[in-house]
């Protein structure tokens, strides 16, 4: 074979020819390079609609998910095929160890795990991006995670975040790290693997080219199956997306997506510090010593195959242990259905072209239900701010439920709309004591206070 | 998965109907998904008509000058007319600007040249309306005089009202849009 890049990239991914359940086993090779080819692709569909702004992110992920033709279909494809790839390689992994192939092909190996690294890093970047409280909570985690490291920590939380708090800057930050610097460090990777480095040879073996067409052949068996899967599974369940952030309602509860369930239940037994330590310095430095396992002059398989087996029986069992947690609550199991159920509607309702300017005669992007029209006082002056149905609108508070708070008693609102800088709210909200009747300030205020 | 077992290497197994399916199925494994994600992405980024353009639809008029002001011009009044435009999942305000023509009952011109859509400017000294760009020309009324422009400036519906002269949102926000080329291809 002629020494071309071609030959070498060949001749580094032929490994020995093997029969049977392990020439299948090998297949996860494939499955890897599809699920990597297709997030790569749905990737870039998704940045041609995607603003990393705090103001637009969630109305541009919307707009995706309701009105770009098969939109919803490549975001979904985008987030399970995430979720699948950790499984992919965890498992490429083991038949790795299982069939020895490290030894010989010990820079194919450290490649998987740092590929299994970047993926999951890519993944903890990606769920904030479509800023709705999933997404919101996700960033809020990873910031307090990172945080928690010693004597770094509040430095690194201030690179994190692009500030002191999480912004809209943090949003272009986690951007630019899922869409652009991760990517590349995974290109490189691959890069490096096929191209850069050469495995070691046996002199002896001679490559197989029928074994290597009849085992192409599984391979493309195998991924057109995981594909057609993935394909009938993101057209039946969309990826979920919530309302904004800003109009989650109190009692939400985050839940994170899959492939962090194992570290979201980890984390309620560790207290900061220990757990920021485990997630950014033990974690990494576990998949540095697994990469760095075949070239350890022992080269040591069993202990290998017994460190990657018992983490992916550690974070299976962490896995059924947060679903058991959920289910067994019937408080939490009802909460999680109700957010649930928010989404859906959500999801169902048309979309809203985001506007630049506060207009009220739009309807809100969010449903809510009122027990009575408004008045007509409150439509004509508060509206503007506090939403058509007193749901709030980006900083202006939203009104409902405000009444089981103290001091919000019908004569307290009169008072508030009257002098709202002697409540000490924002000098945002003007005074409305001449611009509305006493009789109009009344029936606006009785009407807030049946808003739920 | 017995059926799986490949053949040992050295044995012939099977012959060549056996050997060409083996060829052929990542080629068409290949070829079917890469054809999926293909159609896929010619329908995620098929450009948005439908949904940019004046939001709300066209028939909205909008104010574009005070009656008494235009009744007392001399000259060609400049004005915006701000037009809400909707572009996929936001909508914005632009302004889009108009030529008052006077003593000529609220009749109003695009500033838009036909030519390239640059923003033609009054020449008070030598009545007439010039484009900074390529130098066409055209007079009070709007009409060609010069230059590479074919036609003249644009009309724009109008009509008074409560003691407004208002303008078709859609005729502004679209002659902004248009040049000569786009006309044509319309018209071929």
């Amino acid at each position: 074979m002629r020494r071309t890049a071609l030959g070498l990239v060949f001749e580094n991914l032929v490994d020995e020819p093997s029969a049977g359940l392990a020439a299948w086993a090998r297949t996860t090779a494939g499955v890897v390079c599809l699920l990597l080819a297709l997030q790569m692709l749905t990737g870039v569909l998704l940045a041609f609609y995607y603003v990393p702004s705090a103001e637009s992110a969630h109305a541009t992920v919307a707009y995706v998910e309701k009105v770009v033709g098969g939109g919803s279909w490549v975001r979904a494809l985008h987030l399970y095929a995430s979720q699948l790839l950790p499984l992919a390689l965890a498992l490429h992994l083991l038949q790795m160890l299982w069939r020895g192939s490290h030894r010989r092909k010990p820079f194919g190996w450290a490649a998987s795990v740092l590929l299994l690294g970047l993926v999951m890093a890519n993944a903890g970047t990606g769920y904030s991006l479509p800023w709705d409280a999933r997404a919101f909570y996700s960033t809020r985690v990873a910031e307090n995670v990172v945080a928690g490291l010693p004597l770094l920590g509040e430095g690194a939380r201030a690179w994190l975040l692009g500030g002191a708090e999480v912004s809209t800057l943090t949003l272009s930050r986690f951007y630019a790290l899922h869409a652009v610097v991760v990517p590349a460090l995974l290109t490189a990777v691959v890069v490096a693997r096929l191209l850069l480095f050469r495995e070691p040879r046996n002199e002896d073996s001679v490559l197989d080219v029928a074994w290597a067409r009849a085992q192409l052949a599984r391979n493309s068996v195998v991924v057109a199956l995981v594909f057609a899967a993935l394909a009938c599974y993101a057209w039946g369940s969309p990826a979920p997306l919530g309302p904004p952030h800003e109009s989650a309602p109190p009692g939400y509860l985050p839940r994170p997506g899959a492939q962090f369930l194992w570290l979201f239940q980890l984390l309620k037994y560790l207290p900061k510090p220990a757990a920021s330590a485990l997630v950014l310095l033990g974690l990494p430095l576990l998949l540095l010593a697994l990469a760095l396992l075949p070239f350890t002059a022992a080269r040591r398989r069993k202990l290998g195959l017994a460190l990657v087996g018992s983490l992916l029986l550690l974070v299976a069992a962490l896995t059924g242990v947060a679903h058991f947690e959920d289910s067994r609550d019937p408080r939490v199991k009802e909460q999680l259905a109700r957010q649930a159920a928010r989404e859906d509607e959500f999801r169902n309702s048309p979309f809203v072209p985001k506007s630049s300017r506060a207009d009220a005669s739009k309807p809100d992007a969010t449903p809510v239900e009122s027990v009575e029209a408004p008045p007509e006082a409150y439509q004509r002056n508060c509206a503007k701010c506090h939403g058509p149905r007193g749901e709030g609108k980006s900083i202006y508070p939203d009104l409902r439920g405000i009444s089981a708070r103290p001091g919000r008693t019908v004569e307290d609102l009169i008072s508030i709309i009257n002098d709202p800088a002697g409540h000490g709210l924002e000098a945002r909200m003007p005074s409305f004591a001449r611009k509305l009747t006493e009789d109009e300030k009344r029936a606006v205020a009785e009407w807030i206070v049946t808003l739920k | 998965m017995s059926d799986a077992t490949p053949p040992a290497p050295s044995a012939p197994a099977g012959g060549l109907p056996r050997r060409k399916i083996l060829r052929w199925i990542p080629a068409a494994v290949f070829a079917s998904i890469g054809a999926t994600m293909l159609a896929t992405a010619y329908r995620f980024l098929r450009p948005r008509a439908g949904e940019v353009g004046v939001a709300g639809g066209g028939g909205a008029w909008v104010a574009a000058a005070d009656l008494n002001e235009v009744g007392r011009a001399a000259t060609p009044l400049r004005r915006e007319v701000v037009v809400e435009h909707r572009a996929g999942w936001a909508t914005a305000p632009r302004a889009h600007a108009v030529y008052v023509l006077p003593g000529q009952g609220g009749r109003v011109v695009s500033a838009v040249c036909p030519h390239e859509g640059c923003e033609v400017v009054w020449e008070e000294g030598r009545g007439q309306f010039l484009c900074p760009c390529h130098d066409s020309s055209f007079d009070a009324d709007g009409a060609r005089l010069s230059g590479p422009a074919r036609a003249g400036l644009a009309e724009i519906p109008s009509r008074v009202s409560g003691g407004r002269l208002e303008v078709r949102a859609d005729a502004v926000a679209s002659l902004s849009e248009q040049s000569e080329t786009e006309e044509r291809r319309k018209g071929s």
